[in-house]
């Protein structure tokens, strides 16, 4: 068998178990349709493979069967207690008003995630169940980089529940208490992110309406992603009554968090629109510059009452290093009336990209604009127009970095060597990507999957010998999910041991992220890409 | 076990530094893992279960896999990993072998509702139609064509089934794709099932 057919038949094993994990037991000839060949072998390996189940249980579940053999656990405890459905649960990871949260395992796939469970207390309330099924159907339409992924939703036991990422980093509120308020820099990269995640959550008609920094959790790679849309409904439809529709203040419930909420979520929800994230944000943002919230009272009314009468006190003041445009963007985001506010949250960031600049960036883009206009009408195609500004020699060493809108923290090592040949992005859900480097200049190109299609992109650029990487974006096929990347424009990056982290740079905005190299192991891995 | 991946690492660097606590925490680690995967192999036999619980094979194991730690200093988790599931898997199959068959120490142990034999399913359990090792002479075997497994799939088993860990932290140590930990798992099920029938 060649090994295109191995893969191919891999592929279909792949999928016959993600479909296994979720619950179905699909056939043979439905896999195969498009492979009748690969059909015979298929069903003899996942004949075995049903039988080879048994090894995929988890100590835990064998622990509960020694439990209950020994009469120390009845098999109903054991199914409400040890396990839910297909997941075995383990450690607590934390909990909010709408449900608590657990680490746990398929057990089948043998794949850590999170579970989110409904409070039995909450059960047996209509309202919370029907709230709590709202959010799931919000939360599966959900796929970006800066939104926590949801998989898989169930109720086991009479217990209710949704499986999500495992993300593996703190939330904004526990890494302020611990190490005090965040510089600029970092709180303007959190919101940068966060705010793509909304803007994305919006797009898709779901408002999350509890933004708060303990609800953004930043994961080791530096990815800011929005947590615990516990609230979030869709946005009404204007012809038809949906349950979406349901005031949800009518049962008693005031949600969200009151230091982060706009004056019209705490008079009634129903009120509320995607204005009332970005107040949230706002609030959020005080909270990671200053430490504090936004307003302060003894009781909960106090502070509804001065999030509705009280002026926003000035950013500057709390935090004197906050540049005058950031306290400007900070007071219209929490302006009292939401139609005083950024109308969306793609206006917020694309004011904020304009405003960071700084004016040789501007330039910059003027300049980058024009070269490309003309290379177009030359009818060339050669799209590595230099990033470098006032580049007047080949050698790197006289080049200087581009200037982005948010200055790169790393330091540079200079390990050249390193970044050449085919490598695995951990970090990034097994990428592959292979970099060719000739002298200062390098290419790069990677696949990875992204549902049913292959993504490849193509970046070209320089290494300067300061160690930074200028490089550009020039083909995406077809363009992936990831809205950052096919507007990218430029990206910098900088060697760190074996990481290489970076910043892109586009129109708009920009996007932080970090690459850990690890040399793929098999033949397998290293076909990919050409 | 999967949640104390990340100590592990932490554990070894402090042994490396001289740590016998840590030493001491790596091993309990180990035979925690070790008692869940004999009481599994043993849960059929509450002859012998009740016997071996007693037993100083426990005591044995800690002592074997102290020994092996003092040798040998992991450099790294991945080597401790590979380290304590060989001690595991052999000690399972000393286990079972000290067990089963009509010499086995569990044939002179009689339990109230057991057969004679010790080999024997009791009649009170349901049948199994998994593929699971229905007898000790069976999970001898089956840790036995463990290691006889390609080097790529025996690390995978010992790393999920021995270790219990993720196929996540699996894919994070030996530096490879999750894509790839899934196939080698699954050609390893594979054909440790098509062995042991």
């Amino acid at each position: 068998m060649t090994s295109d057919t191995e893969d191919q038949f891999h592929d279909l094993l792949d999928r016959w178990e993600e479909l296994r994990e979720q619950g179905h037991e699909p056939g043979v000839e439905e896999l195969c349709r498009d492979a009748p060949h690969l059909a015979e072998r298929l069903r003899e390996w996942t004949s075995v493979l049903k039988t080879a189940d048994w090894m995929c249980r988890r100590a835990d579940e064998i622990a509960d069967e020694t439990l209950g053999e020994a009469g120390v656990l009845t098999a109903e405890e054991k199914d409400r207690h040890r396990t839910l459905g297909e997941y075995a649960r383990l450690e607590e990871l934390g909990g909010g008003g709408m449900g608590r949260v657990f680490k746990a395992v398929h057990r089948k796939m043998n794949r850590a995630v999170a579970v989110k469970l409904l409070p039995e207390s909450l059960v047996q309330s209509p309202d919370s169940v029907e709230r709590f099924r709202r959010e799931v159907r919000a939360l599966a339409r959900l796929s970006h980089p800066n939104v926590v992924a949801v998989h898989d939703a169930g109720e086991a036991g009479g217990t209710h529940f949704y499986v999500m990422d495992l993300v593996d980093g703190e939330d904004l509120g526990r890494l302020v208490k611990d190490n005090g308020p965040m510089p600029v820099e970092q709180a303007l990269d959190c919101l940068l992110q966060a705010a793509r995640g909304l803007e994305y959550a919006h797009a898709q008609g779901v408002v999350h309406r509890d933004i708060k920094p303990s609800n953004l959790i930043l994961d080791r790679d530096g990815t800011v992603k929005i947590l615990d849309l516990g609230i979030a409904r869709f946005q009404p439809l204007p012809s038809t009554e949906t349950a979406g529709e349901q005031d949800l203040t009518r049962t008693g419930c005031v949600l969200g968090t009151i230091d982060y909420m706009a004056p019209e979520q705490a008079m009634n929800t129903r009120l509320a629109d995607h204005r009332a994230d970005i107040y949230s944000l706002g609030c959020t943002l005080y909270f990671l510059l200053t430490g504090q919230p936004l307003f302060d009272g003894e009781t909960v009314m106090e502070r509804i009452v001065a999030h509705r009468e009280r002026p926003a006190r000035s950013l500057r003041e709390a935090c004197p290093s906050v540049p005058k445009w950031l306290n400007a963007v900070f007071r219209k985001m929490v302006a009292k009336r939401p139609e005083d506010r950024y109308q969306s949250v793609t206006a917020l960031v694309a004011d904020l990209a304009q405003r960071s600049a700084p004016p040789s960036w501007r330039r910059f883009r003027i300049v980058a604009m024009t070269a490309l206009l003309l290379a177009v009408v030359a009818g060339s195609v050669w799209l590595t127009t230099t990033v470098y500004r006032g580049e007047k020699s080949q050698e790197p060493q006289q080049q200087k970095p581009l200037e982005l809108p948010v200055k790169p923290t790393w330091r540079t090592t200079g390990e050249y060597p390193l970044i050449a040949g085919v490598w695995s992005i951990v970090q990034n859900k097994g990428t592959l990507v292979r970099i060719v480097q000739h002298g200062g200049d390098f290419v790069a190109t990677a696949s990875y999957k992204s549902g049913e299609e292959t993504v490849s992109w193509r970046a070209e650029g320089r290494i300067s010998k300061s160690g930074h990487i200028t490089m550009r974006f020039i083909h995406t096929q077809p363009h992936p999910p990831d809205k950052w990347l096919p507007q990218t424009r430029t990206a910098v990056l900088g060697l760190h041991g074996k990481s290489l982290e970076g910043y892109a740079a586009y129109e708009g905005g920009g996007h932080k992220f970090t690459w850990r190299l690890v040399e793929p192991r098999s033949a397998e891995e290293k076909e990919l890409p050409k | 076990m999967a949640e104390s991946f990340g100590q592990t690492a932490g554990w070894l660097d402090l042994m490396r530094a001289g740590d016998d606590t840590a030493r001491t925490r790596l091993v309990e680690h180990s035979c925690e893992r070790l008692r869940g995967l004999a009481r599994k192999m043993l849960r059929r036999y509450p002859k012998v279960r009740r016997w071996e619980e007693t037993d100083d094979v426990f005591v044995e194991a800690v002592t074997r896999l102290h020994r092996a730690l003092d040798s040998v200093q992991p450099e790294s988790p991945r080597h401790f990993y590979n380290l304590a599931a060989t001690q595991i898997r052999r000690v399972l199959v000393d286990l079972s072998r000290r067990y089963y068959g009509p010499d086995g120490l569990g044939s002179h142990h009689d339990t109230v509702g057991a057969g004679t034999d010790a080999n024997a399913v009791p009649r009170y359990e349901r049948a199994d139609p998994s593929g699971e090792p229905a007898t000790l002479a069976a999970w001898k075997e089956c840790y036995e064509q463990i290691m006889t497994l390609p080097d790529e799939q025996r690390e995978i088993v010992d790393l999920l089934y021995i270790s219990q860990l993720t196929q996540e932290e699996a894919a994070k140590m030996l530096g490879v794709t999750v894509r790839t930990v899934r196939r080698r798992w699954r050609e390893a099920r594979y054909r440790l099932q098509k062995v042991l029938g």
